[in-house]
């Protein structure tokens, strides 16, 4: 890679860098983790620069590498990974406060099964349409219908978000 | 959208926002970034060596690594087959050139990613996204993206192809006309693929897709210097196409290497080249480089040094540029009725920004150079 197309990349990740560890710390709820997520799927779009720069929309390209790499990850430590609902992170705050909130709402989500949670993430803070999501996560419409669907009424019955409908 | 499901997004929205990650790690990335392309590479190699290993073991398959002749233009007969019922699953097409077998077989180096898409041919040929089979209805797709090796020869073309496409006809150099099947290499929840290997780029004169029933459109390549690009689809019957011209439209020193940019202008576009090893091609004849715009910056590059060069394309309104640095050589071209402006830096000096103005100092138009 030469200094204009390092320069070009330096921006690229800069200016991608917390959208990424936020898409990350969504689907796994662990700082850690997802920083290591956003690295990995920007080392990936260094690896393939030249594809990425001239691709329609560079960000639905990183959405994927991110979301096969949390995949790949969670395949390889299916027997060790604890996909509890607990967060490793102080939840001492004041309940009222926003940190509580956002401590709630992600350890709801971080309750769900993988799929369910890679379909709220699309869902409702990437704002992907069902057949982006589809096209992000490579499996039907149809499969993410049903996957949200699922993933709402598990959220509504959650103790994370009990009053949740009552806001 | 539900009420519940307005609030979800929105508590989502504001967990996540509130969250803020660390710096970001670039040193970190590059490294890993450049353990994947070594990782990447031998793959590639491996993958190689076993297409030779598999060749070598089967003498049927073993002379198509024989020295190729010499072809001459207009001189050649190519053919080419789909898969057949026994053949490998992995198989795209496979042919001959004259007496001389080719096949194009696919690969996911990564098996646990749809990131990368790389054909054995001739030479290696990856794509990037295997995309799903239904995205071209989300994503606006050409009826087939292709990639090449760039100077190869014989040139393996693979594609993948839109949806609607039912086959893909190709007239060659020679007066053949070829039937290409697309084929679900990588299952039919992908995109499916086409692929031929003919002997150099410009055999290829024109590309057209069929649905089960009629043309769906035509592309003439752009086929220069080794490379294969399909930039515009034209409609059933639509006319005139421009006459192939190609036009000198920019040229200076940066940092003391040369550089000059021409514009290849045909029923492809137009195909801009002369920087380095780049070649970028839009959909448009030469005025349309402008993009219904005031002005556009048509190729920039990064010279060594902290230089910079380029040149910008501008309407009769615009009166003159404004650029992030005031050390920069500016030249004006009139090429075939069109304003270019061509810029070079000075040492230290790259330009970042530019903008467009009017004589009455309205700013009409600005953008990046990076």
């Amino acid at each position: 890679m030469n200094d204009g197309a390092a320069a070009e990349f330096s921006d690229f990740a800069h200016s991608r860098w917390r959208r990424l560890v936020r898409l990350g710390y969504g689907l796994t709820g662990d700082r850690g983790l997802a920083e290591d997520l956003a690295q990995t799927a920007l080392a990936n779009a260094y690896a393939s620069w030249s594809r990425v720069r001239k691709a329609d929309d560079p960000d639905a390209y990183l959405n994927r590498i991110l979301l096969n790499s949390h995949r790949s990850r969670f395949r390889k430590r299916r027997v060790t990974e604890d996909l509890g609902a607990s967060l490793p992170e102080p939840t001492t705050e004041d309940p009222a406060s926003a940190q509580s909130d956002r401590v709630t709402v992600i350890a709801a989500v971080a309750a769900l099964p993988p799929k369910q949670r890679e379909v709220v993430v699309c869902r409702f803070w990437l704002d992907l349409t069902e057949a982006q999501t589809a096209a992000a996560l490579g499996c039907s419409v149809g499969n993410v219908k049903s996957q949200t669907s699922r993933a709402l009424a598990k959220l509504r019955d959650s103790a994370e978000l009990a009053d949740w409908g009552a806001r | 959208m539900s009420d519940s499901e307005a609030q979800l997004r929105a508590r989502l929205a504001a967990a996540l926002d509130e969250f803020s990650p660390g710096p970001l790690p670039l040193d970190s990335v590059v490294r890993q970034g450049k353990t994947v392309q070594v990782r990447r590479r031998v793959s590639a190699v491996v993958a190689v060596l076993l297409v030779v290993a598999v060749a070598l073991s089967a003498p049927a398959l073993a002379h198509r690594f024989g020295r190729q002749a010499p072809v001459t233009p207009g001189r050649y007969h190519v053919t080419v087959s789909p898969p057949g019922p026994h053949s490998p699953r992995d198989l795209v097409a496979r042919g001959r050139i004259d007496d001389k077998p080719w096949s194009v077989i696919g690969w996911l180096p990564n098996p646990e990613s749809t990131i990368d898409a790389c054909f054995q041919a001739s030479k290696v040929v990856c794509h990037g996204v295997v995309y799903p089979a239904d995205y071209d209805r989300i994503a606006s797709f050409p009826l087939l993206q292709v990639a090449t090796e760039i100077g190869a020869r014989p040139i393996a073309v693979i594609g993948y192809v839109h949806s609607d496409v039912r086959f893909v006809r190709l007239k060659l150099s020679n007066g053949q006309t070829l039937t290409l099947r697309p084929v679900a290499v990588f299952g039919k929840r992908f995109m499916r693929y086409v692929a031929i290997e003919v002997p150099f780029a410009a055999a290829i004169t024109q590309v057209q897709a069929y649905s089960a029933t009629r043309l769906l459109g035509y592309a003439v390549p752009f086929a220069s210097g080794g490379s294969f690009q399909l930039v515009r689809w034209l409609k059933p019957g639509q006319a005139p196409l421009p006459r192939p011209a190609v036009y000198q439209i920019g040229s200076g020193i940066a940092a003391g290497r040369p550089w000059s940019l021409r514009a290849h202008v045909g029923p492809w576009g137009t195909c801009l080249t002369g920087i380095g090893d780049l070649i970028t091609c839009h959909p448009t004849s030469l005025a349309g480089l402008r993009d219904g715009k005031p002005a556009a910056l048509v190729e920039a590059a990064a010279g060594p040094h902290d230089t910079s060069f380029g040149v910008l394309v501008a309407s009769a309104g615009v009166s003159y540029f404004r650029l992030s640095t005031t050390e920069v050589t500016l030249t004006t071209d009139i090429v075939n009725g069109v304003r270019f402006v061509n810029f070079t830096s000075t040492r230290g000096n790259a330009v970042t920004r530019w903008a467009a103005y009017s004589a009455r100092g309205q700013r009409l138009a600005s953008g990046s150079v990076r």
